[in-house]
């Protein structure tokens, strides 16, 4: 037997878990002997305790028990031991966003994955050389921006794969592979897991795993004005819908003179700057349009978001001319003096 | 009002100077969705690799509940070694009230929860827990937690343990 520190577990003290409403457990489970041991959850900085890992392996797990109604969650867990591979995971996005790692369905993340204790060798068996890294994908249930880790992990992956090389390997995936009807609103969680090749003799195999959260790309429209439009009194009240804007995200009605949205320079109408944890959607409503635009002319409204993935346009932009006719009061005056001179 | 003036201007011109770019589309998407580096590697057989996941676990069911009317936390099943039969009520009921940490909850109840602190091999019953020790928790009227390095843990009792009392 030798003695670990379980240090593993300790970065996976998720926001959720140090929530008030929300109280954590480590869980050891000797596989060899059954013995079970609740390890003492000490503050972040702390040093925790020795624990004795055995020839078999040892099971830690990290729960998370809610206070209502005593639901239970397991977060996390690792098989560690003596004669088994050891194996870690990270997945790294674009998105510096802390403490869970978030990307967007488009945008490229990588897995780097460091294994040791493999062996190599002519007729060693896969329990020995390989470890089997596993792909989840599991889409937000409708409504919802969490799935429970455990049920995700539980269920056949998406992907497996055997890698058998001790030290890092790094997997870079051009975009998340969660789908829907239209992939590109498609968001969720991707779980990345390592697993030990069972010999027969494991109860459990999970040697390391990491996840990442998926958001779609944003949308919108604009409402209250076609394009191609001629309008030749009041500019209309406009009604922006916003939909599954990113976490961090800066939003604007801008407005270009002329017909093109890049070159030219543009002016900001109306914003909305998000910095949340999850996406969301929203309408927003324009109504003093016709002020800001006092002379005649041909416009392009573009609905723009700021992200770190670049400046995106939300939906096609829509291009106006304003060709206002002479107010009443002016049009009588300029009768009466065309009246007069022609008279 | 000057300064808003001035980061409006700002915000403006910082506009000014990107590129818009057009929104990524379904066939884009999909595109480099195709693209997964998993599928070069070796790829396991249908049932060739034997994984075991964490399918409906609970820690909750695999634990005793201890409550005091008001709080509850939980131990894993076999850390109670010692239970008199007045304080039966205490353990086992439907959690109900607040959950604490095991720590906490032995504080504010050690008028009756105490602890006795078993080595690894004690645990794992490799080794006998003293009978001394086993006689002196029958003597008293609390609930006895077996416990490694202040956490609670399973004991398996050695075969030569008869003075203990199991619950």
């Amino acid at each position: 037997m030798k003695r670990l520190m379980p240090l593993l577990l300790i970065g996976a003290l998720t926001a959720a878990a140090r929530a008030e409403s929300q109280v954590p457990f480590i869980r050891q489970q000797q596989q060899t002997t059954g013995v079970v041991w609740d390890m003492p959850v000490v503050p972040a900085g702390e040093e925790p305790p020795a624990l004795l890992v055995d020839g078999g392996g040892t099971l830690f797990q990290f729960w998370s028990i809610g206070q209502d109604g005593a639901k239970d969650r397991l977060l996390d867990q690792k098989l560690i031991g003596a004669y088994l591979p050891t194996a870690g995971l990270k997945v790294g996005t674009l998105d510096p966003y802390k403490p869970v790692a978030r990307t967007r369905i488009d945008q490229p993340f990588t897995v780097e994955i460091n294994l040791g204790g493999l062996l190599t060798g002519d007729g060693l068996p896969k329990s020995v050389t390989s470890v089997v890294l596993e792909r989840h994908i599991a889409p937000f249930p409708h409504g919802e921006t969490a799935v429970d880790p455990a049920a995700v992990i539980s269920g056949i992956p998406y992907r497996s794969a055997y890698i058998s090389t001790n030290g890092k390997t790094v997997l870079k995936f051009p975009a998340s592979a969660l789908t829907a009807a239209d992939p590109t609103t498609a968001s969720g969680v991707e779980h990345f897991v390592i697993h030990a090749v069972s010999d027969g003799s494991l109860t459990q195999t999970q040697l390391a795993s990491g996840f990442v959260q998926v958001w779609p790309i944003a949308s919108g429209a604009i409402k209250g004005i076609s394009n191609h439009a001629t309008l030749h009194d009041q500019i209309p009240d406009l009604e922006l819908v916003l939909t599954d804007l990113y976490p961090r995200s800066d939003t604007y009605l801008m407005v270009f003179e002329g017909t093109q949205v890049n070159g030219v320079e543009g002016t900001p109408l109306k914003s909305f700057p998000m910095n949340r944890e999850t996406c969301e959607s929203h309408v927003l409503e324009v109504t003093d349009l016709d002020s800001q635009l006092p002379e005649d002319g041909t416009y392009t409204l573009a609905l723009i978001s700021d992200t770190l993935y670049g400046r995106e346009l939300l939906c096609d932009p829509v291009t106006f001319s304003v060709e206002r006719r002479p107010a009443a009061s002016s049009m009588q005056a300029s009768l009466s003096h065309e009246d007069h001179f022609y008279h | 009002m000057k300064t808003a003036i001035f980061l409006w201007f700002l915000a403006g011109h910082a506009l000014a100077s990107q590129p818009v770019l057009v929104r990524v589309n379904a066939l884009t998407l999909t595109n480099l969705q195709a693209r997964d580096p998993m599928i070069n590697l070796v790829n396991p057989l249908a049932g060739e690799s034997k994984v075991v996941r964490p399918a409906k676990q609970s820690i909750i069911s695999t634990s005793t509940i201890l409550h005091d009317g008001a709080q509850w936390t939980l131990v894993p099943k076999d850390a109670v070694v010692f239970l008199p039969p007045a304080m039966k009520s205490k353990v086992n009921a439907r959690p109900v009230g607040s959950l604490m940490p095991w720590a906490e909850f032995l504080t504010k109840n050690q008028a009756w929860i105490t602890t006795s602190d078993v080595t690894f091999d004690q645990a794992a019953g490799n080794e006998e827990i003293p009978a001394a020790r086993a006689k002196a928790w029958a003597q008293q009227d609390k609930i006895v937690v077996a416990v490694h390095h202040g956490g609670p843990i399973s004991v398996r009792l050695a075969e030569s343990s008869p003075t203990l009392t199991k619950r």
